[in-house]
């Protein structure tokens, strides 16, 4: 079927098509250019959908970027000094917070004092349209980097609604930094004008830690609780609010804060390494076993023990399963690598748990109840939660890792590794099995099924892009998600997040997506080398409320995403309104919504499909736009809600295997 | 003389005491005993000395006996006795016969002894019912059904 928005498609010129493939090296020297000077250097400050146009006698101006904005991101960093008219609260918070590193900000204009302040002191920050898409963001950034970054909304308003994602990224155990202004203390109580509210009630139980300040004199003393905490143990986010009294106190003197003093004498880089007798225990164990398998957590990543994990494995033929919000620290093409094996799974005897934060219970993964059980862990009381011990490890997880890869003997495992390997293709046939019948639904119905969308994207990103490991993605929504989970893989670490990870929100996908794009712009830790790499987001049009105005963040940003659109006319929970007639209007959407009209409104470039070809020509444009220009994209998938029914078209939706590629609990 | 009904009863405490099982109990009745395990459902498990042989009354409630649930169960039985499986993944013919029943839609499965360990049959009847859970149940085509009769919350399946 020909493209249904032909009238509405980006003009000609902006999509035509590099004669000669883009090396990576080009792709990467054309994106070398830090986000500031892209934007203000750039090849232009009109959005991609720029057009002046006519109609019918009224002229539409085209959608550009103000030079206020891009003069703006070209200026140079001005910390506060002790100097002149003194440093604010807000600027020494900020002097620390440059010093500690803190890799970003996202927010909404509020909290001026202390945005203003960041934004001063050199902080990569961004602005963006809602205050919980900007914390999505945040998010996205940090489980993309495994760095501490912040997000900020005003007094009472935009503080409440970064709620849902604030909880998202304590259930990720994200090192978030979360910022919020509050009214005058001297305004307590009495409800004066407007926005006033008591927040540290609010992030109860998504926190890891939070504070009003009150003492302008302690701003750099709770600066560092703030850092202590998102630095060690086991992260979380972090709250602190400054009321006005705190943010706009003034100081010309060291000697008027209190604990003003390096970050070196408020926190410590130190670590617990394993102690001996444990380590002998646990390879004693490791000995004994004969299909051992390590779960590689989240604290893997966050340590960045990687590679010592992939030498602790190779050297006794130990089978790897990762873990957590951000996937690829062991790749999922390794031949000891059980994520895409999950019959492989109820073989194993014995699992190493290294820095699983959100512990399942038993019953939860796909192992056999015989199977015993070693868990290391950086805090010795979570040692022992929900997961009966075998042996238990207080260790930070890379040095855990080394100190195994060190002491382990090495050992050939040939059934285990065929046994992983027959489950592997096992696993590919049952998912080419499903594609084929996707394939034939497609077809059948003119309307995309979603193993089709997932399959082809992953396709499209392994055989087909400049380079298969400059890109990151992420997938969500509940059908969309499920499916993207089955056929998308991870070869490098951060190469995946997995936007919904535990706490299964819809709708912050494509927005923390957009945080990702921010890294990778940026190249920052594991995202090094693949600056400005485009980004790709399977997600849901559920999800679309709550993040397709970001789009208009993206392009100003010259972030490169493209986000695939599941459109299939409801939230994915539909069948639960089956058996209640009365319900299912509750669940429904109008149908064939136009999102791709939607994304090129706010400036990017969208796309409409129904047909396999027309989805897989949109990616490849997509994916040019994203790579040459740093465009995103918005590809709408016209879909069928019926794809989710068993009955309908079988096998309908299921849950993928934990741990696995397509796991989201744990 | 081993007394099984005891031994059948110390090797299921151990999966309780292990955390597999979440509440465990010997009935009154020697070599019955009661599980709280998957899904939070309270498992019935009997134990006949004469017969040698271990059933769990109710593994799966409302499967319908003329169903193609019930009869890709019964197939799905099967293959876990298939002789390509590993060893330490088959329910090895020799030693165990295993029988699934119906009646009135809830599925009972029976495990008897062949060669007399008691142990290896308590250990192959876990396996099996946790993989059944696992495994079996993990097609997209028992969601619904899963959610439906074990009341679960859609949105957290498991």
């Amino acid at each position: 079927m020909a493209n249904h928005s032909e009238d509405h498609r980006p003009p000609d010129e902006a999509r035509a098509e590099e004669s000669a493939t883009a090396s990576r090296r080009d792709f990467l020297r054309k994106s070398a250019v830090g986000v500031g000077a892209a934007v203000a250097a750039g090849a232009s400050s009109s959005a991609f959908t720029a057009v002046e146009k006519d109609l019918g006698g009224v002229s539409i101006p085209s959608i550009r970027l103000a030079s206020d904005f891009t003069n703006s991101l070209a200026e140079e960093p001005k910390p506060g000094t002790f100097e002149g008219r003194g440093m604010s609260g807000a600027e020494v918070f900020a002097n620390l917070c440059r010093e500690e590193k803190l890799a970003a900000l996202f927010c909404c204009p509020g909290n001026y004092t202390v945005i203003n302040a960041l934004a001063a002191a050199g902080i990569p920050s961004y602005g963006g349209r809602s205050e919980g898409a900007m914390c999505a963001m945040a998010d996205g950034f940090s489980r993309a980097t495994g760095e501490v970054t912040a997000a900020s909304g005003t007094e009472g308003p935009g503080f409440t609604n970064m709620i849902m994602n604030i909880a998202a990224a304590s259930s990720a155990r994200t090192p978030l930094l979360v910022l919020a202004s509050n009214m005058q203390l001297a305004g307590d109580d009495r409800e004066a004008f407007i926005q006033t509210g008591y927040q540290q009630p609010l992030t109860e139980g998504i926190k890891k830690y939070g504070k009003r300040l009150i003492d302008p004199s302690r701003v750099h003393e709770y600066g560092g609780y703030a850092f202590r905490q998102l630095k060690s143990g086991v992260p979380g986010p972090v709250h602190l609010d400054f009321p006005a009294e705190v943010a706009r106190a003034r100081f010309k003197d060291p000697a008027e804060l209190k604990d003003f003093y390096d970050k070196s004498q408020y926190r410590t880089d130190s670590r617990a390494a394993p102690a001996p007798a444990d380590l002998a225990a646990a390879i004693k164990m490791i000995d004994k076993a004969e299909r051992p398998l390590i779960v590689a957590g989240q604290g893997v990543f966050q340590r960045k023990g990687w590679d010592a994990l992939r030498r602790a494995a190779e050297r006794n033929q130990m089978a790897v399963a990762t873990s957590g919000p951000t996937r690829g620290a062991f790749p999922d093409e390794h031949p000891l690598c059980v994520m895409a094996a999950p019959d492989a799974l109820l073989s194993a005897d014995l699992v190493i748990f290294v820095g699983q934060y959100c512990m399942p219970s038993p019953g939860e993964y796909r192992f056999n109840p015989e199977i015993k059980a070693i868990r290391v862990h950086p805090e010795q009381e979570d040692l022992g939660r929900n997961w009966p011990l075998d042996i238990g490890i207080v260790s930070d997880e890379a040095l855990f890792l080394e100190a195994l890869a060190d002491a382990v003997r090495r050992k050939k495992r040939a059934a285990w590794v065929d046994e992983i390997a027959a489950a592997r293709k096992a696993y590919q046939k049952q998912n080419d099995d499903i594609y084929e019948l996707g394939l034939g639904y497609s077809k059948q119905t003119n309307h995309l099924h979603p193993a089709v969308i997932a399959h082809d994207t992953q396709h499209f990103l392994e055989n087909d892009a400049d380079d298969r490991l400059a890109c990151v993605f992420g997938g969500g929504g509940w059908t969309s998600g499920l499916f993207a989970g089955r056929y998308m893989r991870a070869q490098r670490p951060a190469h995946m997040i997995v936007p919904p990870y535990q706490y299964g929100a819809i709708g912050p996908d494509m927005s923390m997506m957009m945080g990702v794009s921010a890294a990778v712009q940026r190249g920052v830790g594991p995202q090094a080398g693949y600056e400005g790499a485009p980004t790709v987001c399977i997600t849901s049009d559920a999800g679309m409320a709550y993040s397709l105005f970001e789009l208009d963040t993206a392009i100003k940003y010259k972030l490169p995403t493209i986000t695939i659109v599941y459109n299939n006319n409801a939230w994915g929970v539909w069948p639960n309104a089956a058996r209640s007639a009365r319900s299912m209007h509750m669940y429904l959407f109008q149908e064939n919504l136009r999102y791709d009209q939607m994304a090129e409104g706010l400036g990017a470039n969208g796309e409409y499909v129904r047909t396999v070809e027309e989805f897989r020509a949109a990616l490849t444009r997509s994916y040019k736009l994203a790579r040459d220009q740093h465009v995103s994209s918005l590809i709408n998938c016209q879909a069928l809600k019926e794809f989710t029914s068993p009955r309908d078209y079988p096998p309908g939706i299921s849950l993928n295997a934990e741990p696995g590629v397509g796991a989201v609990a744990h | 003389m081993t007394d099984h009904a005891q031994l059948v009863g110390d090797i299921l405490q151990e999966y309780a005491e292990r955390g597999i099982f979440r509440g465990f109990s010997r009935a009154p009745a020697k070599g019955s005993y009661r599980v709280l395990w998957l899904r939070d459902q309270l498992f019935e498990w009997r134990w006949n000395d004469a017969k040698k042989s271990l059933r769990i009354t109710c593994v799966l409630p409302q499967v319908a006996p003329q169903s193609a649930m019930y009869r890709e169960l019964r197939s799905w039985l099967k293959s876990r006795q298939d002789a390509a499986l590993p060893d330490h993944r088959r329910c090895d013919a020799q030693r165990v016969a295993l029988r699934p029943y119906n009646r009135g839609g809830s599925v009972a499965l029976t495990l008897r002894s062949l060669d007399g360990d008691v142990e290896y049959l308590v250990r192959k009847m876990v396996s099996l019912v946790n993989e059944l859970y696992v495994d079996f149940l993990s097609s997209g085509l028992y969601l619904d059904w899963q959610i439906e009769t074990f009341n679960l919350d859609p949105d957290n399946p498991r």
